[in-house]
């Protein structure tokens, strides 16, 4: 068998090896053996089998997308005032600003290859010519009255869209040549070109709409009030009309602020625009929320006789005893110091006092506690943590007293998505720490506080999340002490906040029990106290090894927000599960559950698979310099 | 001991003691590791610990910052004495280096981060001021270029360097060697070895477990042969390679050597 070792000759050595023939990549990936070329017909035809039966359904002209296009803006917010929407679109336009800002200077999207972008593109061609043969089209159309051509012309329409996506996306492949492998197209750009092409079709493509017409003409809301009752007609609209104009402008700004902070990175500022971004992202939930989408009614007076004093109070005597507790020469003082301040807010437990002081009590004798080990230059640090929490409670103490100024019916101002994303956003970062503070606890050293944590865990675990939801509204009332009551929506944030806290835990656990033992060693060695170790050393460590674990408990807490329509919040699926179905007026939506169902599906599925996205490019930028 | 001939050998004066220990004793479960170990070790000392593995060396060094507790006898460091006190322990550890056989380097910190997160926490220095020093560290061990990179992305002989430098940035008294050479490929091991050189000429307090006897004949005042949780034999390196006493003593030189 001499002829087996004989080396290959030089062509063969090249790095690049000669393209493949169709028939023999064929062979090679899809036919290699009996199994596999079985399996692959098996596949091919379940997946033609399911795309067919797909578009049947999405095109079957007893279908009434209409009930999705008409209930838009329920499904969005409930019942949002028509004349406060602007203070939704604000609140997205400053969001999608943030992130278009944070984008460009966080160097957010790297390049791509043009050949994997023409890759794309002939996917999509070959999908739509797939769809043009095999779906339910026909000279008349799938809809009944007046659809525009590209969907009641049917299959010539899909077959030229797909044709033309294929030659664009071989185009694409043919001219850049040899650089069609290298990674020479911004990935930004190509999201730019999106956002245009989308801008273009919401002005273009028509969906039907409710319109109020009387004599032909269709009305306005100002004819309404007017007292003019207009029957109520379906009309075709550019997609979301009433939107149409708001999201051009969020779009417009977004590119705009991206290309303004492109030209202003790298230039000297990048580190002060960071913190100044960070500290926009970390105000704009409390900002959006409870101010501007609320329409708080302020009563400043009151607010700063109740909240004011006190807490700047707090603020100055905190900043004194932490600075004092943080020198070098005062150790051992300090902390008889701290446990006084224990002391202190045990026995506040005792004297009526409004809650929060009690806890801020506790607060700053925690942060007393960890001022020797963070004393030096990090002492600085300490006592902007300490005014941060301060800032933050006295704001959330002074706005959560004020009453919200958009009624609605229901008990809360939002509904709909609007009301999932605060749910699932507020329950996400309250659960946090909290699960972290779980995991260390659960292993801790010490006794007590680990059998507190771990009962914790397995208690709030074993229970599921609809009975702590009930709980937390059929129960908790009668157990809190007389003068507190909690809304409706900030009890389902405490119970999805609890549960969630309890599964984070267990997969910090998991990551701090994945460090070596030797990284502990060789903190505790150089002095570092235990504090310090976890806080430098092992739990960094332990959260990156855990972010697909944590990913994946986000994407269930996002999920687990629609257990809330048992209580009887209006999130967006319990809209498009019962409310719109129910609908008889002013068109007959009665029984039209498949459509919103399909819709509220397709909107989980985005925000799912974007949180998976993001997960995976934290993981690849964490795992720089990994072991 | 003889303090005149390691002095004659070495060129160096030793101090006062400065590491005391006395009777002490350890077990891991029913396990007795050290039975009884007493030895006195001076400022500017160089001892380096030889024995079979198991043979407690390991243990014994670990026992001087407390990384394992001794269970019976005492063990006095710079004067203090070691006990459950956690801040004693603390000061102690901020007194001691150690560099471990694995490195030990933290993964997710930048090399120069490494040597900078304890003297900034621990010695509260200001930022700058200890990424001075660490850099003069960083230097003084041959790799000042690679301040930025990641521990993962160095050679073992690099990342035990920067390991070094990492304890030397606390400005220790006393420095533990753990099996510094033991994890790393033969053409590395010349590299740390002569930082460790460096450092014993410059008058550092070291404590050194080692399988290097060219290390041990070279750059030791003393060397110490561990067996079954005690000291076998002592003696200058002089003593110990050319006219070795015990027979466990010579019979682990001939299968060493």
């Amino acid at each position: 068998m001499a002829e087996a070792i004989v080396l290959p000759d030089d062509a063969e050595l090249a790095p690049e090896p000669p393209p493949k023939s169709i028939q023999r990549w064929l062979r090679d990936n899809l036919f290699s053996t009996p199994a596999s070329a079985f399996m692959t017909v098996v596949s091919v035809i379940v997946v033609l089998l399911a795309y067919r039966g797909f578009l049947n359904f999405i095109f079957d002209p007893a279908r009434r997308w209409d009930a999705v296009t008409f209930n838009m803006k329920l499904l969005m917010t409930q019942a949002y005032p028509q004349g406060d929407m602007w203070r939704m679109w604000l609140t997205l336009g400053i969001v999608f600003g943030l992130m278009a800002a944070s984008f460009a200077v966080w160097r957010i999207g790297g390049m791509a290859e043009p050949r994997a972008i023409g890759r794309v593109l002939m996917a999509i061609g070959g999908a739509l010519v797939l769809g043009g043969l095999l779906g339910p089209f026909n000279s008349e159309g799938p809809f009944p009255d007046s659809a525009p051509g590209w969907v009641s012309g049917g299959r010539i329409w899909w077959l030229v869209a797909g044709v033309a996506f294929l030659l664009i996306g071989y185009a694409i492949t043919a001219i850049t040549g040899d650089r069609a492998k290298e990674e020479i197209v911004p990935i930004m750009g190509v999201v730019g070109i999106l956002i245009v092409l989308a801008l273009a079709l919401i002005w273009v493509i028509n969906v039907p709409v409710p319109a109020k017409v009387v004599d032909g003409q269709a009305i306005t809301d100002g004819a309404e009030a007017a007292g003019i009752r207009a029957p109520q007609v379906k009309v075709w609209r550019p997609l979301a009309e009433s939107t149409t104009m708001p999201w051009t402008v969020i779009a417009v700004v977004s590119m705009v602020t991206y290309g303004l902070f492109r030209l202003v990175r790298g230039r000297g500022a990048d580190d002060l625009i960071k913190k100044v971004l960070t500290v926009l992202w970390i105000l704009a939930f409390p900002v959006l929320v409870l101010v501007l989408l609320r329409n708080p009614q302020w009563d400043w007076a009151e607010g700063a006789q109740i909240h004011l004093s006190g807490f700047l109070v707090l603020a100055i005597v905190g900043s004194l005893v932490l600075w004092w507790g943080a020198r070098p020469g005062v150790g051992e003082v300090g902390r008889v110091v701290a446990a006084f301040l224990l002391v202190l807010a045990f026995a506040s437990l005792f004297i009526p006092m409004p809650f929060v002081w009690r806890l801020m009590l506790f607060a700053l004798a925690a942060f007393a506690l960890a001022a020797p080990s963070f004393g030096g230059d990090g002492s600085k640090g300490l006592i902007g943590a300490w005014l941060i929490t301060v800032g933050i409670v006295a704001f959330f103490a002074f706005t959560i007293d004020t009453e919200s100024g958009i009624n609605v019916p229901g008990s809360f101002f939002l509904g709909g998505l609007a009301l999932t994303i605060l749910l699932a956003f507020t329950s996400i970062v309250l659960s946090f720490p909290l699960g972290v503070i779980l995991a260390l606890g659960r292993t801790s050293t010490m006794p007590i506080f680990r059998l507190l944590c771990t009962a914790y865990i397995e208690l709030v675990r074993g229970v599921p999340l609809i009975t702590w939801l009930l709980v937390a509204f059929l129960m908790l009332p009668v157990a809190l002490p007389e003068g507190i009551e909690l809304g409706s929506v900030l009890r389902a944030i405490g119970a999805m906040t609890f549960f969630s806290a309890a599964y984070l835990a267990e997969n910090v656990r998991g990551g701090l029990q994945s460090i070596p033992g030797g990284q502990r060693e060789a903190s505790e060695a150089l002095g570092m106290s235990t504090i310090q170790t976890i806080v430098f050393i092992t739990l960094p460590q332990a959260l990156r090894a855990v972010i697909p674990a944590l990913v994946g408990q986000v994407i269930a807490l996002f999920k687990d927000t629609s257990l809330v329509t048992i209580v009887g919040l209006f999130d967006f699926l319990h809209i498009a599960r019962q409310i719109i179905p129910a609908q008889s007026q002013p068109f007959s939506f009665l029984g039209s559950i498949k459509e919103t169902l399909i819709f509220a599906a397709i909107v989980y599925w985005v925000f799912t698979f974007t949180f998976s996205r993001i997960s995976l490019r934290l993981e690849k930028k964490l795992g720089v310099g990994e072991r | 001991m003889d303090n005149q001939q390691s002095e004659e050998t070495t060129g160096r004066t030793l101090g006062d003691p400065i590491v005391i220990t006395d009777d002490v004793k350890k077990w891991f479960g029913d396990f007795q590791a050290l039975k009884g170990v007493t030895a006195t070790v001076r400022e500017r000392e160089v001892v380096v610990i030889i024995g079979p593995s198991g043979s407690g060396k390991s243990t014994y060094i670990r026992c001087i910052n407390r990384l394992e507790a001794h269970q019976e006898g005492t063990i006095i460091v710079d004067g203090v004495e070691l006990t459950n006190d956690i801040k004693n322990i603390e000061k102690i550890r901020s007194e001691v280096g150690m560099v471990f056989q694995q490195f030990n380097l933290f993964p997710h910190l930048t090399v120069l981060d490494n040597v900078t997160l304890a003297p900034q926490w621990v010695r509260k220095q200001p930022k700058a001021e200890a990424e001075e020093y660490g850099m003069e560290l960083l230097e003084r061990v041959g790799i000042p270029e690679q301040a930025d990179k990641y521990p993962g992305q160095l050679s073992g002989g690099q990342q035990q360097r920067v390991a070094i430098a990492r304890s030397l940035a606390m400005k220790p008294k006393i420095m533990l060697f753990d099996e510094p050479t033991s994890a790393l490929d033969p053409e590395m091991i010349k590299e740390v070895l002569d930082v460790m050189k460096e450092l014993a000429l410059g008058g550092m307090t070291m404590m050194v477990v080692t399988h290097e006897m060219g290390f041990a004949r070279e750059v030791a005042d003393r060397v110490m042969f561990f067996d079954y949780g005690t000291i076998v034999e002592e003696g200058t390196p002089e003593h110990f390679f050319t006219n070795p006493q015990h027979d466990r003593t010579k019979l682990f030189l001939s299968q060493i050597l």
